[in-house]
């Protein structure tokens, strides 16, 4: 009850706090605004609120999350991009918004992605698995499953969460490696939650969903993990050899989590913002909250290689998006 | 009996005085947020969602199910009193209930609606102690052809909805589909009236649109009104309970409205929304004089608000027993629990029975507070209704805006609800009833994925929805339906032209 | 489309009058919707049963609107009678509607740059010019009573993310 107390405390300083914001002190000298893209409740909005709590006893100001959700996260990009860039704007998006989205609907925006947003850190990535039902489903490894769709053309389904999501163009490109497999793909608007209960009632086979949405339906023995996308076997899984050792290094996408900034924010801003993001995510509580969900901490060493890294994703996905033909309707 | 240990080891951690404190914390909070509009549990339960971290998961679990159906408690307050429904499952209430409060028995429907909800959350909690892992069963058997039958029965069910002309009834249905289709199709990634704005890219939302539907429709219908200065009731507010014959009316419709709100709720993915509609459109069909309805009948309340509440809690099931969430607010409790590093799932009864068992206990509990919050506040918001209209009516229209603004934080759904403002008083005018156009809009995307996944798993053969059992069931009964609805129909063609006129 | 006003026309001479009924204006409404539905859905691919393209199903959907609008305005012409639906309070309908959705849309401007408490200042000042009814004095007290109210409430309370003063 007092945290509750307290909590609502600091919310009223906060409001106060816009008051005096003309001081012009060492940056931070007022709440913080960061934008997520999603509503909220889901991976992303729960660790910027984890990451907003970390940076706000850093820095000594509240980190305001606030919800943004739709058009593939161009409604949040385009808010931060278009504030101030004085760092009380910022936003923490994923790769689907900020690397698949500019790619594949460049035309959307109204802003210019490549100069409007910064990268001010990688934060997280998410482990993810190559799944395939056990209801009326007879394969057990990624090498059965593709013998299967070999001999059976056409019949095996598999599961995304819509039209040129990363799980669509992960399955479409593993597909595509292993050999052209006619598979069919279904997606579910419910996302996840819908993916999954799609594989248990047997209407579609296999999947790529990250490990901690489908931890339970695995261990219940409803799905049966074949392979993980991941850096290395995680320790509750010892038996679920990675995407590389089963020959499809390329294959998967470890969805990550980043912190944005508008485009010319200061470079002292930026760097103050990059310390406070690492530390917080080395904080003994995000490290445990993180960790119990499988995710993996990967901040950028610098503001610098952030900049590297965000070229890097964004080079990679005009890649796969070039080599798979998803068609997505302007 | 094992359930009566289930249940003793479950009030054993749900009655401990921290525990009795989040549910009743949770419960005021989902009070407060519900009798709001547009402030949703969702929003709430993501803000509440980091102070968890640090409780225990029990307790943070408490505390957001009772946040979640004491919303859902307080979002019917609204609905009776000035016709603004919170949330999908209380537009329905809006039908009858806003009659009731018109004709001064607000009392009744207000008490009616949280005995009701009382009653229901009591059976579905029994319902969840004891039938959770095969009902969990029958939601896991739900693909997309079963779930595309159940909607064709939903929409068919929904021309019952309608008082008036049945063709528009219809026309309304498929107006609320096509309003549904916009945005992007989750098919295709084709962008469907959009008129090439980034905002509709995810569809309209669905708080703007009732609110603007309902609640600023009925406030500009009402300003028109030259006596609109005194109070929305027209006549005096008479006694604050049920009279005996309000009793007899409404126990077999909550019996009812408990039986198939207890049953829906389980269907993953909007079975509960379903339940509400489908209570009243049952009360209406069972009962010996349809004509009441729509003009303040009590059935129309305690049938779909005891739906509605066994809704809400048996939708725990495939949550907790399968972890798959029903609804958003689901998958901010698993949220919640995967940040302590449970997993909800087959296996959480048998692992975890303290936090299962601790849970459900709590459910019960949480109702109980609920009722006892609730009923002596029905004198206050009675009260309430004596507000001069003047006065009222921009009270309502602040918290229109304010609740629809954060939602998404956005300034255009703002903008919208405005927009269907006007509508929503067009369609007064004209006698369109906007419910079934909310029905068509919350179905129509769940109906054309259904179907197109469907397709797909088929490979083009329109008989699995034949083939497959449940799905056939459905649409057997969906056939009945529509010959009783259109019997009538073409029957009463000729009076209902003399009638109207 | 306009089938509807064909059949209907030879039996009843027109008049004004019958445009103002509650059928036949929600019949042209349907119609009016499905048609511009039809027009804007006109390069919406079709698909087949097997692959549904994006149009398959609005264009289904459209097409029933339009025959249903036909039917109601038909019913519409043929009633026997004209509701006079508006009894003489005419002057006030459009009052209402203005300003409801005036004081909204100022609203909408002014909460994420001017914040709340201008916002609430000026839908309470649009919006209470929509009752002619409204007593100066007591906007004003409701003004701040719903002031104090919603701060209290949505910014202390429930902590909601919006500005309370004008950003500068």
């Amino acid at each position: 009850m007092k945290r509750l107390i307290l909590m609502l405390l600091s919310v009223f300083c906060l409001a106060l706090g816009g008051l005096e914001a003309g001081a012009q002190d060492k940056y931070p000298s007022k709440p913080v605004k960061i934008i997520v893209p999603y509503a909220p409740g889901g991976a992303t909005d729960i660790a910027a609120r984890i990451l907003a709590e970390q940076m706000r006893q850093i820095l000594g100001q509240s980190f305001v999350v606030e919800n943004k959700p739709g058009a593939f996260g161009i409604i949040a990009i385009e808010e931060m991009a278009r504030s101030k860039p004085d760092g009380y704007t910022l936003m923490i998006g994923n790769v689907s918004t900020n690397a698949i989205t500019p790619v594949i609907v460049p035309k959307k925006f109204s802003i210019n992605y490549d100069k409007d947003v910064v990268p001010v850190s990688r934060l997280v990535d998410i482990p993810a698995f190559l799944l395939v039902t056990t209801t009326n489903f007879a394969p057990k490894t990624a090498q059965e499953l593709i013998d299967h769709t070999k001999k059976n053309p056409g019949k095996v389904r598999y599961g995304h969460v819509g039209v040129g999501s990363y799980p669509h163009y992960d399955m479409a490109f593993f597909a595509k490696r292993a050999g052209d497999l006619d598979m069919i793909a279904i997606p579910n608007k419910a996302g996840a939650s819908g993916v999954i209960n799609d594989m248990v009632t047997g209407d579609t086979q296999a999947s790529f969903l990250n490990v901690a949405s489908t931890a339970a339906m695995v261990k219940a023995g409803k799905l049966k993990p074949l392979a993980l996308v991941n850096y290395a076997r995680l320790p509750d899984y010892p038996d679920v050899p990675t995407m590389k050792e089963i020959g499809f290094a390329d294959v998967g996408t470890l969805a990550w989590q980043g912190l944005f900034a508008p485009g010319g924010t200061p470079k002292e801003v930026l760097e103050t913002l990059h310390k406070a993001a690492v530390q917080g995510l080395q904080a003994p509580a995000a490290q445990e909250a993180f960790k119990k969900q499988n995710f993996n901490i990967v901040p950028n060493k610098s503001v610098d290689e952030a900049k590297t890294w965000l070229a890097g994703e964004i080079a990679a996905w005009k890649k796969i998006t070039s080599q798979v033909k998803i068609e997505v309707a302007e | 009996m094992e359930l009566l240990q289930n249940l003793a080891i479950g009030f054993g951690v749900a009655m401990t005085p921290v525990n009795l404190g989040f549910a009743l914390a949770g419960a005021l909070v989902g009070t407060l947020i519900g009798v709001l509009p547009g402030i949703g549990p969702i929003a709430t339960i993501a803000m509440l969602l980091p102070l968890t971290f640090h409780l225990e998961p029990v307790s943070g679990l408490i505390m957001l199910a009772g946040i979640f159906y004491g919303a859902q408690y307080g979002g019917s307050t609204t609905a009776i009193l000035v016709n603004l429904p919170g949330e999908t499952s209380s537009v329905v209430t809006c039908i009858d209930g806003h009659q009731m409060a018109r004709q001064g028995r607000a009392g009744a429907a207000l008490a009616v609606a949280a005995l009701g909800s009382f009653f229901a959350g009591t059976v579905a909690t029994l319902i969840i102690a004891t039938l959770a892992p095969p009902l969990a069963m029958v939601g896991q058997s739900f693909g997309a052809p079963e779930y595309f039958s159940l909607l064709v029965l939903g929409l068919i069910a929904a021309v019952v909805l309608a008082h008036g002309s049945v063709i528009k009834a219809i026309g309304m249905i498929i107006l609320g589909l096509l309003l549904g289709l916009i945005g992007t199709d989750g098919n295709t990634g084709g962008s469907r009236f959009t008129f090439g704005m980034t905002r509709l890219a995810d569809g309209l939302d669905f708080v703007p649109m009732v609110i603007g539907l309902f609640g600023l429709g009925e406030i500009m219908v009402n300003l028109t009104q030259p006596g609109h200065t005194r109070s929305v009731v027209a006549k005096k507010v008479t006694g604050l309970w049920l009279t005996m014959q309000e009793f007899r009316q409404a126990w077999p419709a909550v019996l009812r409205g408990t039986g198939l709100g207890s049953v829906l709720g389980v269907l993953p993915g909007g079975g509960a929304t379903l339940s509400s509609f489908a209570a009243y459109v049952f009360e209406k069909k069972v009962a010996k004089d349809p004509s009441r309805f729509g003009r303040g009948a009590i059935e129309g309340v305690a049938g779909p608000e005891s739906a509605n509440n066994a809704g809400a809690q048996t939708s725990f099931i495939p949550m907790l027993t399968l972890g798959i969430p029903g609804n958003a607010v689901m998958a901010l409790m698993i949220g919640a629990l995967t940040i302590h590093g449970i997993q909800p799932g087959p296996q959480i009864m048998t692992e975890r029975p303290q936090l299962f068992w601790g849970m459900v206990a709590s459910m019960w509990i949480g109702n109980l507070m609920l009722v006892i919050i609730n009923l002596p506040l029905i004198g206050i918001w009675v009260q309430l209704l004596k507000i001069p209209y003047r006065v009222l009516y921009l009270s309502i229209l602040l918290f229109c805006g304010i609740g629809v603004y954060t939602v998404n934080n956005s300034t255009f759904d703002v903008m919208m609800a405005a927009l269907f403002g006007v509508l929503g008083y067009i369609f007064i005018k004209l006698e369109c009833e906007p419910a079934p156009l909310i029905l068509g809009f919350v179905l129509g995307p769940l109906m054309e994925d259904n179907l197109r996944r469907a397709m797909r798993i088929s490979s083009g053969d329109p008989m699995i929805f034949m083939e497959r059992p449940i799905s056939l069931g459905l649409l057997i009964a969906a056939a009945m339906l529509l010959i009783i609805v259109a019997l009538p129909a073409i029957r009463s063609k000729r009076a209902e032209v003399f009638q109207e006129s | 489309m306009s089938e509807g006003e064909k059949k209907g026309q030879p039996f009843i001479p027109f008049r004004w009058e019958t445009l103002a009924r509650k059928n036949v204006l929600a019949g042209l409404l349907f119609i009016g919707v499905a048609v511009i539905g039809l027009w804007v859905s006109r390069h919406y691919p079709i698909g087949t049963a097997l692959r549904m393209g994006t149009g398959y199903v609005p264009r289904l959907l459209l097409w029933i609107l339009l025959v249903l609008g036909g039917v109601v305005l038909l019913q519409g012409l043929r009633e026997a009678r004209a509701h006079s639906e508006t009894d003489g309070e005419r002057t006030s309908i459009l009052r209402p509607i203005v300003f409801v959705t005036l004081s909204l849309v100022a609203f909408a401007l002014a909460i994420e740059r001017l914040g709340l408490v201008i916002s609430i200042v000026l839908l309470i000042g649009i919006g209470s010019l929509a009752s002619r009814e409204s007593k100066p004095l007591e906007t004003l007290l409701t003004a701040a009573v719903l002031l104090a109210f919603s701060v209290a409430i949505f910014i202390v309370g429930l902590g909601l993310t919006m500005p309370v003063w004008p950003e500068w």
